[in-house]
């Protein structure tokens, strides 16, 4: 789907058209899923939100006025109805019933993105889901402090507080192979 | 500080989106000729592609569930005029609620977490036969976009009175009166409320039996 169709799709679900809010849904269903999934950790959440922003783009639809491309206008939905939850619920690790749902991980990568996946759990919220915005999107640093409500300077600090803090559990975990002997300092 | 530290500390900021390569052009030059002579950022650039694997692989990634595109047609109806009316669960509920409470119910509505809320019930008035509406006191926050102008106007379509501006300037307190609602229907009202554009959340405060307006300066 390219924005250009996306925008007409917008239009469409403004005017009411349920065709074509199916349409984007199932278009979006996927990244939409693991998104709220990365940013909440949970599988319960991340399947009841996929609708709920759908819903949310149904009511708002008329009044997107096109400043942003389409995807980052879901995506900061998506991530305004996540962090809402995440903070109502104090949402932690995922659940048990979560972890029946996962894939099993690649086992080469797996010592990396260990320590990694668990520094990024360790981050403040807000640290960590603009972490997820930023290397799960891709998202410009513009974009991330329009979808975060936020000046790019917080954005940028953030990143840079997240980044410190993963290199510091890097170091301290990383075996011999993978320590990085000249940036001791910290 | 120093020329070369702040270089330095700019370059370093952008690091993240040198790595996930949206910086603009000149953004990106400037980087990449940092790179060539700072080993901190060099540094960095590594810890921070490492983040970036990890992320876009994921070390759990979930099974994706089909779509439930069914149920979320079955949602649409009566979500779709909520921008121009949030009432319009409230409406049909008076037909319900009429000759049908025989008790109403106060909340004491605590906001935790900054603007969520969460119920206890503190009080069990008497028998009501005849309650169809009810005074919610609530307190309205915005995004920080909105403009004075358009704060009064969502606050004019709630039918908001005695507004006052909360402690944080984001925020408002006002009495709204409306049909009488269930929790689950308090809740779902407060979902429209906060899915109208330039509305950040809205929390009730409390939940009164309505009050005649010439002693209604008790309201807090
Ligand atoms: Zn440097």
């Amino acid at each position: 789907m390219d924005s250009r169709e996306e925008l007409r799709l917008i239009r469409r679900i403004a005017d009411k058209d349920r065709d074509a809010l199916s349409e984007l849904f199932l278009g979006y269903h996927p990244r939409l899923f693991k998104f709220i999934y990365r940013l909440s950790d949970s599988y319960t959440v991340a399947d009841e939100l996929v609708n709920d922003v759908m819903l949310t783009i149904w009511q708002k639809a008329a009044s997107f006025r096109g400043d942003s491309r389409v995807s980052t206008w879901i995506f900061g939905i998506a991530y305004r109805l996540t962090m809402r939850r995440v903070t109502k619920k104090k949402l932690q690790l995922a659940d048990i019933a979560d972890n029946e749902h996962l894939a099993a991980p690649d086992a080469a990568d797996l010592e990396t993105q260990n320590w990694v996946h668990r520094g990024l759990q360790s981050l403040p919220p807000a640290q960590k889901m603009t972490v997820i915005l930023v290397f799960y999107l891709g998202l410009t640093y513009e974009e991330t402090a329009e979808i975060t409500e936020c000046p790019v300077n917080t954005v940028k600090t953030r990143m840079f507080h997240a980044r410190r803090k993963l290199k510091g559990l890097l170091e301290a975990s990383a075996s011999p192979r993978k320590r990085l002997d000249e940036s001791a300092h910290e | 500080m120093s020329e070369s530290e702040q270089v330095h500390r700019q370059a370093s900021l952008l690091l993240p989106w040198y790595v996930n390569e949206t910086l603009a052009e000149d953004e990106r030059d400037f980087v990449r000729a940092h790179l060539a002579e700072c080993a901190e950022c060099r540094d960095d650039l590594g810890v921070l592609q490492t983040m970036r694997e990890s992320v876009v692989a994921g070390s759990a990634a979930p099974i994706v569930p089909k779509p439930r595109v069914a149920e979320l047609l079955s949602r649409l109806n009566g979500a779709s005029d909520v921008q121009e009316s949030p009432f319009v669960l409230g409406r049909w509920l008076i037909a319900a609620t009429i000759g049908a409470i025989s008790v109403a119910l106060a909340w004491l509505v605590v906001e935790v977490a900054g603007n969520r809320v969460e119920p206890t019930v503190f009080e069990t008035a008497t028998s009501m036969s005849s309650v169809t509406t009810m005074d919610y006191v609530v307190r309205l926050d915005f995004d920080d976009s909105v403009g004075e102008a358009d704060r009064e106007r969502i606050l004019a379509a709630l039918g908001a009175r005695d507004v006052t501006r909360d402690l944080q300037a984001s925020g408002y307190r006002a009495v709204i009166t409306a049909p009488a609602m269930s929790f689950a229907e308090l809740q779902q009202f407060t979902e429209r409320v906060e899915s109208m554009d330039g509305v950040q959340a809205m929390g009730v405060l409390a939940l009164q039996l309505p009050v005649d307006t010439r002693s209604r300066d008790s309201v807090q």
